[in-house]
């Protein structure tokens, strides 16, 4: 089915197809990864937000006018993409050294590098706890942490004021913090 | 509030909104007027949004900044006149605490920036000299002062910043 398709029947609440769109999502990021790395050269960094950017160009194309806005489409691909990084990173980890490629994201260039895939799947987990109370915080936190998309971009993206993204992110990082902290305690 | 329940986070989310919108001194007054009609409302948003200072002086899930709270033994543990209530943070050099006052004279809470003696060795040390040097000398809304600095009773130095 096509991601256009999918993406409506999982706006209408159809779960299955919610599944299968995160599933067609994360092989379309990767096969997307590994193009680009191909053409690049072994041992490029490759950075979350051109990646994206990439394969909403790619998919749009290939769908036609069917296809969702960007804003719809990042909003869904970077939750895929939280868990391609925190795949990346746990056999990056298991291999003990570099793994495929590297992946960075423009402002957390050092996220993939000085965080491990633990504590990548702690602040994942808690991030699927906040998407059920607020989704929209969640995705912003995938948009920015995962993805790197700055506030301005982030902003534009849900044609909302810079500020009203920032509120939204520190409150967001704070039910973080509070949630991965209780997890400890538990 | 030790853990926050689906529940608190519905009635606090709200609020939350409206203190972020605000500049410190007006979250200041807010909390103070809304203490006035619900005490432990006041109570619970002054706890989150001091942990929200903290967090963005740290820089937290930014620039790679990730610090995650780590289980550790010292709550409730005094140095001087302050109790630690928490960790709300770990560095590769050390660890921060959230503190408040035990000795009642007035409501103060404050971070607490413990540094590992194992992996200070003599450049730790001048450093973290250093930084208690300038913490000491600046004042601005936007740093945290420096409030104190010495060695805990298991001979961690450490230095107190308020922040609020």
């Amino acid at each position: 089915m096509e991601i256009s398709s999918l993406i409506i029947a999982a706006e209408k609440g159809h779960a299955p197809a919610g599944e299968e769109l995160f599933a067609a999502l994360y092989s379309e990021l990767h096969r997307l990864a590994k193009r680009e790395l191909a053409r690049c050269g072994f041992g490029v960094s490759l950075s979350s937000t051109t990646l994206l950017h990439e394969a909403y160009l790619d998919m749009a194309a290939r769908e036609g006018p069917s296809f969702p806005d960007r804003a719809r489409f990042m909003g869904y691909a970077a939750r895929v993409m939280r868990g391609l990084i925190i795949d990346h990173a746990r056999e990056r980890h298991a291999q003990k050294r570099g793994g495929l490629f590297e992946m960075t994201s423009l402002d957390t260039e050092v996220m993939e590098n000085a965080v491990d895939h633990r504590q990548l799947v702690q602040i994942s987990d808690a991030l699927n706890e906040l998407g059920k109370a607020e989704p929209a915080l969640a995705e912003i936190v995938d948009l920015k942490f995962f993805c790197g998309f700055s506030f301005a971009e982030i902003a534009a993206m849900r044609d909302v004021s810079e500020r009203t993204v920032q509120r939204n992110w520190e409150k967001a990082r704070i039910y973080l913090h509070r949630k991965i902290r209780s997890d400890l305690i538990l | 509030m030790p853990t926050l329940s689906p529940d608190d986070w519905k009635a606090l989310s709200p609020y939350l909104d409206q203190a972020l919108a605000m500049s410190e001194d007006e979250r200041a007054e807010w909390l103070r007027s809304l203490g006035h009609e619900d005490n432990v409302l006041a109570a619970q948003l002054t706890e989150l949004l001091d942990e929200h200072m903290v967090l963005a002086q740290e820089g937290f899930l930014e620039r790679g900044h990730v610090s995650l709270p780590t289980s550790s033994g010292l709550a409730g543990q005094t140095l001087g006149p302050y109790t630690l209530i928490s960790q709300i943070g770990e560095r590769g050099m050390g660890s921060v605490w959230l503190a408040e006052r035990n000795d009642g004279r007035f409501e103060r809470r404050i971070a607490v920036k413990f540094i590992h003696v194992a992996l200070m060795g003599k450049d730790g040390e001048a450093r973290f000299k250093r930084e208690g040097n300038i913490l000491g000398k600046l004042t601005h809304s936007n740093i945290a002062e420096l409030v104190d600095a010495g060695v805990s009773r298991a001979g961690h130095p450490y230095l107190n910043s308020g922040i609020c």
